[in-house]
């Protein structure tokens, strides 16, 4: 679904840990990485967005960082540095070299996503991650990932809010209405939504959980539809 | 490249006025989000720089405005506050700001801030 990628290249590996489990849950297609090297050899045929922190081995000074990204023009960088280190001096010559935003490690953890969400949004307007709103094609029911609220029956202008489902639930109606009309997996619905722990779980997980999902959205629950063999699609059209 | 400012602090609207103008560009400055808007409507501008906190209508509304005018809706956007609240700023990006400083701030910072989005968004 998405072709888009974050790499993290930082030394801090708690730090890295850490924004990996932000974006991750965010359904991001993120990459931890060691070295500069590494994230030129990952990103050779990507688009993507990456996080550099300066000062590593192989990026010792803004000039380092400027002529990587002047010779990486798919990528779109931003620098990174810890609070000891940082100087007002240092994130103007990182900017003028071509970074695209300079943020602490200490960041809060909200202020990055929205922040990385709205570097994405220019880069991809389209990419469902980056979408703090998803509506479906006819209007009538909006998702809000960021308040996490589903509303419905925006087309009649009887709006209700769909409350009692569980995160998963959530997670699993978001996917499907962001990819309205097209064919999810089953495969594809467990690596999103349990990530590294999906080979813990059988399709009959998600079988379960869209039983209860299709119970709690009413109405629309009949909206989803199974698609023998493969997976789930969610769409308006009555056949 | 014309610049909207919005600030109701004399002092630091004067300030950003001064930075931008000597970087080389065209400032329209406004002690209010409603004037802010108005001139906007008027005049046209490429890129925004709007304090959060001002009367009459808040860099917030300010912003939620431009991003449903469809001439404007693509201009990159900087808030500016004295606050570095978690909630602000996540308030900030979710209604489309580009990027946010939080007061006081380095000349230099400002000026890379507004090349870069010039850069990244503008393409120029």
């Amino acid at each position: 679904m998405l072709d888009f990628m974050l790499w993290i290249v930082i030394s801090d590996k708690k730090v890295a840990d850490g924004w990996y489990h932000v974006f991750s849950r965010e359904c991001f297609k993120v990459q931890p990485l060691g070295t500069m090297a590494d994230l030129a050899r990952s990103a050779a045929a990507g688009k993507g967005l990456a996080l550099v922190e300066l000062g590593l081995p192989d990026i010792p000074t803004v000039e380092a960082l400027k002529s990587f990204i002047a010779s990486h023009s798919n990528l779109s960088v931003i620098a990174i540095t810890s609070t000891t280190k940082v100087t007002n001096p240092m994130i103007a010559a990182a900017l003028e070299a071509g970074a695209d935003d300079f943020i602490l490690t200490n960041i809060d953890e909200r202020v990055l996503l929205s922040k990385i969400k709205a570097h994405v949004r220019r880069i991809l307007p389209n990419l469902v991650c980056a979408r703090t709103i998803v509506t479906s094609r006819n209007g009538d029911i909006e998702i809000d990932r960021s308040r996490r609220v589903i509303r419905t029956g925006l087309k009649n202008k009887k709006p209700s809010a769909i409350e009692n489902l569980t995160p998963k639930e959530f997670d699993i109606f978001s996917i499907l209405l962001s990819n309205e009309e097209q064919v999810v997996s089953r495969n594809f619905l467990m690596e999103e939504i349990w990530k590294e722990k999906s080979g813990q779980f059988n399709c009959e997980t998600i079988d379960k959980h869209m039983e209860t999902l299709r119970r709690k959205l009413g109405p629309y629950g009949k909206n989803i539809r199974t698609v023998y063999g493969t997976g789930y699609i969610f769409d308006f059209n009555d056949s | 490249m014309k610049i909207l400012v919005a600030d109701d602090d004399n002092i630091f609207r004067s300030l950003v006025n001064e930075i931008l103008t000597d970087a080389g560009y065209t400032v329209s400055a406004h002690e209010n989000g409603r004037l802010a808007l108005e001139h906007l409507q008027a005049e046209g501008a490429d890129m925004a720089v709007l304090d959060i906190n001002m009367p009459e209508m808040d860099g917030i509304e300010l912003l939620g405005h431009i991003r449903s005018d469809d001439r404007f809706k693509n201009m990159p956007v900087i808030m500016l506050t004295i606050r570095a609240f978690t909630e602000d700023q996540v308030q900030g990006y979710e209604c489309g700001a580009d990027d946010y400083l939080t007061k006081p701030f380095s000349n230099d910072v400002l000026i890379a801030r507004v090349r870069t989005l010039e850069r990244r968004i503008l393409g120029k």
